[in-house]
């Protein structure tokens, strides 16, 4: 199986560059030709520090192979006890202690692609799980053929549940999983929450999912199409994160 | 409407009101109650007996103290604290006017940043908080205190309520589109200088582009009943006071309203800013500066 995932990102409008707390994985366009291919997408809540950094270790971990798309549990406390090692040596000013002491918190969408490299079919299986409104869709040709795990753009808030880094007054992870079946060109769209909700909408409008296409063929006409649809006030202002993956 | 983005290029204020006044000294819950040898009057008062126990003086610092600790969190970055609000603090006893002391002294709005790089001291204390496998760990906080209990002279709410009219129409002329200025108002509710109800009107009808202004008000009471949060209603209230600041505060935006219940409060239709003896903090969860995790607690 050939895929290829091209990630695309914008800041918030108003804050500077280094402020911008979604992540992806890959961080870059990247080609792969492999059985197994992992990739995500998280979104650092504004309402927490470090949220960046929490965000990037868990694409990171995704990516590693150290958080599965089909079980997250099994690969989170490794990560929050480090979390807890690292933030154990911080000297903060009094409000980021606080702060940090009530964890840092991100949405994560993370999609599994395998193939049986023996067959000679182009199609495989996908898995994925996710925490909170980043959300992930599988498209052929024009057709949405799965929302995951949000499918309505009215379900979208300002207050979703989070995955923690502490981990602390969560009985669960509140997670959720999805999979089904690919099939050569495929795509599947990774995306922050801002932008999967302007999706729905376009959708359920009427739009096409090709629509898409022609405003990313580079990193900057990504960011214009963003500022224009902020512009006509169609996107909520947020940090907006998109990995296109295509399948061949 | 209230629905404008609270930004660093778009900040909105909070406006904090603290009844400083002598009848702030009364007892919550007295102990060791001895009759003095003669009755003393203060603020319209008459004291008859000392004893041991939190004043509402007390209660209100701490009150403050709290909801500015968690404005600043609200607020902080591993950068620093970012002014998405800017905050004043007017003090009403013997006068009225800005509240905060040391450098921060004499202002009538200071950018949140600089709140929280102010407090007059820093007090070392524990709690117990969850280790992440089920069991409990004490640990060290640092607990910032800008306020500590004052209780003199009358309670000159009429005109505490005019000065915040004056910070929030100057503050409103050179920020027009902001989220509407919050007034927080904590009060055992007994106003000295005369009805407020029409000084709390006027300050409520100040508007921006996004909409009018919003009054709440936190009663401090010595009564010993349940506490009471965002009721809709006045009835059940249990004295005049409590009905008067019931009707001087502005109804939840419908925001706050889902924010309110999504914390366990019963604010039903029509629900208001206000509440009797009880905690406020909630208030600062009803201001949507961006994503805030549903179970960050």
């Amino acid at each position: 199986m050939k895929v290829i995932a091209e990630p695309f990102w914008i800041q918030k409008r108003g804050s500077p560059p280094n402020e911008y707390e979604d992540a992806a994985c890959p961080l870059e366009r990247s080609e792969y030709e492999q059985d197994d291919v992992r990739l995500a997408v998280a979104d650092g809540a504004t309402e927490s520090v470090f949220a960046r950094r929490w965000a990037e270790q868990l694409v990171f971990a995704v990516c590693d192979r150290d958080l599965s798309a089909r079980s997250l549990a099994a690969g989170i406390s490794s990560l929050r006890t480090n979390w807890r090692e690292w933030l154990a040596g911080q000297t903060l000013p009094w409000y980021a202690e606080e702060k940090a002491h009530q964890g840092a918190f991100a949405a994560l969408v993370a999609l599994e692609l395998t193939c049986d490299g023996a067959s000679t079919t182009l199609e495989g299986n996908w898995h994925a799980a996710a925490v909170g409104d980043s959300c992930l869709f599988h498209v052929r040709e024009e057709e949405v053929l799965v929302r995951f795990p949000i499918a309505s753009p009215e379900s979208f808030d300002n207050r979703p549940f989070l995955l923690g880094s502490l981990g602390v007054n969560e009985p669960s992870l509140n997670e959720e999983y999805a999979s089904g079946t690919w099939i050569s060109g495929d795509f599947f769209y990774l995306m922050t929450d801002a932008l999967a909700c302007w999706f729905l909408k376009h959708i359920d409008a009427g739009g096409k999912p090709s629509d898409i296409q022609g405003h990313i063929s580079i990193t900057e006409s990504f960011s214009a199409w963003i500022e224009s649809l902020r512009d006509q006030g169609l996107i909520r202002n947020d940090d907006c994160t998109m990995v296109r993956v295509s399948i061949r | 409407m209230y629905t404008a983005e609270i930004s660093r290029n778009n900040p909105s204020m909070i406006l904090f009101l603290l009844d400083q006044s002598g009848s702030m000294q009364e007892v919550f819950d007295p102990e060791n109650i001895q009759a003095m040898k003669e009755p003393v009057t203060v603020d319209g008062k008459t004291f008859t007996h000392t004893a041991s126990g939190q004043t509402k003086a007390q209660a209100l610092a701490d009150a403050i103290n709290k909801l500015l600790q968690n404005l600043c969190i609200k607020c902080a970055k591993e950068e620093g604290v970012r002014d998405y609000f800017h905050v004043g603090v007017i003090g009403y006893g013997t006068q009225v006017g800005p509240a905060f002391a040391g450098s921060l002294s004499g202002r009538d709005l200071v950018p949140i940043s600089e709140v929280g790089g102010s407090p007059a001291r820093i007090e070392p204390r524990t709690k117990k908080v969850s280790d992440g496998a089920g069991g409990l760990v004490d640990q060290d906080v640092k607990f910032p205190i800008w306020f500590d209990a004052v209780a003199n002279g009358g309670t000159p709410m009429c005109a505490a309520l005019q000065e915040a009219h004056r910070i929030v129409q100057g503050w409103l002329s050179s920020h027009p589109n902001c989220f509407p200025p919050v007034v927080i108002n904590i009060t055992d509710g007994e106003s000295t200088d005369g009805d407020p109800s029409s000084a709390g009107a006027a300050l409520r009808a100040l508007p921006s582009s996004d909409g009018a202004a919003l009054l709440f008000n936190l009663h401090l009471s010595a009564q010993k009943t349940r506490a009471i949060e965002f009721p809709n209603s006045e009835a059940g209230l249990p004295d005049q006071y409590a009905k008067l600041l019931f009707q001087l505060s502005s109804p939840l935006t419908p925001f706050m309203v889902t924010v309110a219940k999504q914390q366990g409060f019963n604010a039903a239709e029509g629900a208001r800013g206000f509440a009797f003896n009880a905690k406020l903090d909630v208030a600062i969860q009803f201001l949507d500066i961006g994503t805030r995790p549903s179970n960050l607690r």
